[in-house]
């Protein structure tokens, strides 16, 4: 028998409640009301408007090679990790006064010259340090949130209101770099930010409702966010090449582009989420070509960033011509952490066929 | 309080006695387990001792499918040289290990141990090392490394007879368990940093997270390692002869390398489910299957992961989005499925954190470097996991410390090389 069970079998209504909030596939579970503002009604396995606006706090932001890095925080807050197709709901907190010391802490890395948000698969780690001693590790969970698109985050408790400093290992560079990001060097490197935990500095964080929209099919939209930019992808019409067309798989858009290069065509399909137009990483697509009847190209897709497509998934094969066609099968859905508005999408996404 | 809560923290108090360590902790120690049980430790002879100072196995007590059980307790003692060592010096090295072989049985009841060599004690003998310096293995990490002379893994199923035998080795207890220390290593060896220590067992994870807090209610309490799952199955273990040193000056012996790590339990226990975990630790298959059962208790003797599930990496990871550790490292298995490493691993709350000292005996590093390179999974980076997340439990552990030894054969073990 797991210890939390002996606590639940002896434990008030409250505690049972944040018991059963912590364990089990999370769409399919009853919350209670105050634990939970989302949407009392069932829920589409789309994206729907999250029920308030939260605000940050930035932290700042440090240069380290051709990469800048910036962390921000917020209250602590609920989020859902994905494997394979299943979700785990992630409380506040293991005990119920666990978000009294706690913050939501964000990270962000980006190419420094093209502004361009750096692909969450790097295992980013936060260091938690009193007085030179290690408090806690994180390696953050990649995420993506209504008004922040991807980052790394993870809610982190401190033992009590003091002076910190925040290690923040960038990790390597996986993915493939396509034009000026070819530049990027390997290893992220390591930066510190120094921060002082104070309940009253965070409860200045204002928070909204949003009682209007909460649970239609929309989204917050993006945080003014300043000095940080933000995971959009290009607009259909920025798209670098010949726009293939567009279609949607688990409530996701896809844009696809063909452009022409010394080794053949390129092609780059790029999933966002719909309304905000973040990029989705963490993802597994394969591409199937079809010419009057005959496969032309069957094989998977690399991740890649580049300055003008930003996050995308890519292949090069030897041309796509009109009237090809496309179909794209998502192996794996997009392995980020959600935020709320974001846990029932991209998650059953059936293969998609467009013509070009 | 019941019986067995009593014996909980009984067995808790004598773990945080070793983990002290001292002559102020043995005296408690041994005080404890005469008013509690009155249980002599078995005394022991040199000539029943095998000359591969790492052939525990056959002395160790099978659980109930049959797998090796490791002894309890643990301490990894460091030491430099105090001297620059001659053959005298040699012959007392011997005669202190010895003297501890007299004192305790060949067995868990009593004492198992092994002592090692660093590259930084042969180049102070002036003899080319046989192990290579301690290296980064994996692109994220940021090591301290073993650079001392030696090392001496005591292990035993008793805290006192560990604590005991250290503090003989250096002259701070002169007879133990009744016996009289022939020589010790005074003069010839100092301890260092870190003295670490651990245990291993089923429920003691659970209970020394209670002492320390931080670790997640979650954990199940049967679990014999913090990550809450058995570990050590029959079938994913070296044999002993598969780790030992064929032929040279060292054939016989075989080598440690020990690698601290720390963990982020509260993400593991807290943010994952059971569901996730399984995936992660052993496989998407395993998972999926309900292979495991809640702590490994299903698996009797072997993960399985030699069964196809390994050659299955790649396409889990980008069919599934994640890819189980044992998954990863039965990848650098022999051709016929054999594992490289004989993990002697155990769990630590050095520093009051929780974590593991990855300790492991192969025939070269080289296996250990290939074994550690699969479970890194890093050709898996980019292609449907990432370089932490979902690969395995990378996004959980964090490695603090590396060390290569040569533990030579129980000949040798005395200053080798001079």
């Amino acid at each position: 028998m797991r210890r939390r069970n002996l606590l639940r079998a002896g434990g008030t209504a409250v505690l049972a409640a944040l018991a059963g909030c912590s364990s089990g596939t999370s769409s399919e579970q009853s919350e209670s009301e105050f634990d939970d503002p989302s949407p009392p009604f069932s829920r589409s396995d789309a994206v729907y408007h999250q029920a308030h606006r939260s605000g940050m706090k930035m932290l700042g932001t440090k240069q380290i090679g051709n990469r800048t890095v910036g962390l921000s925080y917020t209250y602590a807050e609920r989020f859902w990790t994905v494997t394979g197709t299943k979700t785990q709901r992630v409380g506040i907190g293991p005990r119920p006064d666990a978000e009294y010391n706690s913050i939501h802490l964000m990270a962000s890395v980006w190419d420094t010259e093209t502004e361009t948000v750096l692909p969450v698969d790097a295992g980013l780690k936060v260091t938690v340090e009193r007085d030179g001693e290690t408090v806690s590790n994180r390696a953050m969970w990649p995420m993506l949130s209504q008004q922040m698109g991807v980052h790394f985050g993870d809610n982190v408790e401190f033992p009590e209101q003091d002076d910190y400093s925040l290690v923040v290992e960038i990790g390597d560079a996986t993915v493939r770099r396509l034009g000026s990001l070819n530049n990027l060097s390997e290893d992220g490197g390591t930066v510190t930010f120094d921060f002082e935990f104070l309940r009253g500095i965070r409860n200045e964080i204002s928070v909204s409702n949003r009682l209007e929209e909460r649970g239609s099919r929309d989204a917050l939209p993006p945080m003014e966010m300043g000095m940080q930019p933000l995971s959009v992808a290009p607009s259909r019409d920025d798209m670098p090449g010949r726009v293939l067309g567009q279609t949607k798989s688990g409530d996701a858009v896809f844009v696809l582009a063909a452009s022409e290069s010394a080794d053949g065509t390129y092609l780059t399909v790029s999933p966002r989420t719909p309304y905000n137009g973040y990029v989705l990483p963490l993802m597994s697509l394969s591409v199937t070509v079809e010419r009057d009847g005959t496969t032309v190209f069957d094989g998977p897709l690399t991740t890649a960033i580049g300055p003008d497509r930003d996050y995308h998934y890519g292949t090069t094969l030897d041309s796509i011509e009109t009237g090809d066609e496309v179909t794209l099968s998502v192996d794996a859905p997009p392995q980020v952490a959600r935020h709320v508005g974001y846990e029932t999408a991209f998650l059953d996404m059936p293969d998609v066929t467009l013509t070009a | 309080m019941s019986d067995s809560d009593l014996d909980l923290s009984r067995r808790g108090y004598l773990r945080s006695l070793v983990a002290a360590g001292g002559t102020a902790a043995l005296a408690a120690c041994i005080d404890e387990q005469e008013t509690a049980e009155g249980r002599e430790i078995p005394r022991g002879d040199p000539a029943n001792r095998p000359d591969r100072q790492h052939a525990w196995n056959a002395v160790l007590e099978e659980d109930e499918d049959g797998n090796d059980r490791p002894p309890e307790h643990r301490v990894l003692v460091a030491m430099d040289l105090a001297t620059d060592p001659d053959e005298n010096d040699s012959a007392a090295v011997e005669s202190a290990f010895r003297s501890l072989e007299s004192a305790y049985a060949y067995d868990s009841e009593g004492l198992l141990f092994t002592v090692g060599y660093t590259s930084s004690y042969f180049e102070q003998v002036g003899v080319e090392s046989p192990v290579p310096d301690p290296a980064v293995l994996t692109s994220v990490e940021d090591p301290s490394f073993d650079t001392f002379d030696a090392l001496v893994h005591l292990a035993s199923d008793n805290p006192a007879v560990v604590l005991e035998a250290e503090e003989a080795l250096f002259g701070e207890v002169s007879a133990p368990n009744g016996v009289e220390m022939d020589a010790t290593l005074q003069g010839v060896f100092r301890r260092t940093e870190p003295r670490r220590t651990g245990f291993v067992g089923s429920g003691l994870p659970a209970e020394k997270a209670d002492e320390i807090g931080g670790v997640p209610d979650e954990m199940p309490e049967e679990a014999p390692f913090f990550m809450g799952f058995r570990s050590g199955f029959a079938e994913s273990q070296a044999s002993e002869d598969r780790v030992t040193i064929e032929s040279g000056p060292y054939a016989g012996g075989t080598t440690t390398h020990v690698e601290s790590l720390g963990l982020q339990l509260g993400t593991w226990f807290e943010q994952d489910n059971h569901f996730q975990r399984v995936a992660k630790l052993f496989s998407p298959d395993h998972a999926n299957e309900e292979l495991v059962g809640e702590f490994g208790e299903k698996l009797e003797t072997s993960t399985g992961v030699a069964e196809g599930i390994a050659a299955e990496t790649e396409s889990d990871a980008r069919t599934m989005g994640v890819v189980g550790h044992a998954q990863k490292a039965a990848r650098a298995r022999d051709a016929d499925d054999t594992p490289p490493l004989l993990r002697r691993d155990f769990n630590t709350i050095d520093h009051d954190r929780p974590g593991v000292h990855f300790l492991a005996h192969q025939r070269s590093i080289d296996d250990f470097v290939r074994t550690r390179e699969a479970m890194a999974g890093e050709d898996l980076a980019g292609n449907g996991v990432g370089q932490r997340h979902g690969n395995g439990i990378l996004q959980y552990i964090f490695v603090r410390r590396r060390g290569n030894f040569l533990v030579p054969p129980r000949t040798e073990r005395a200053l080798p090389g001079l």
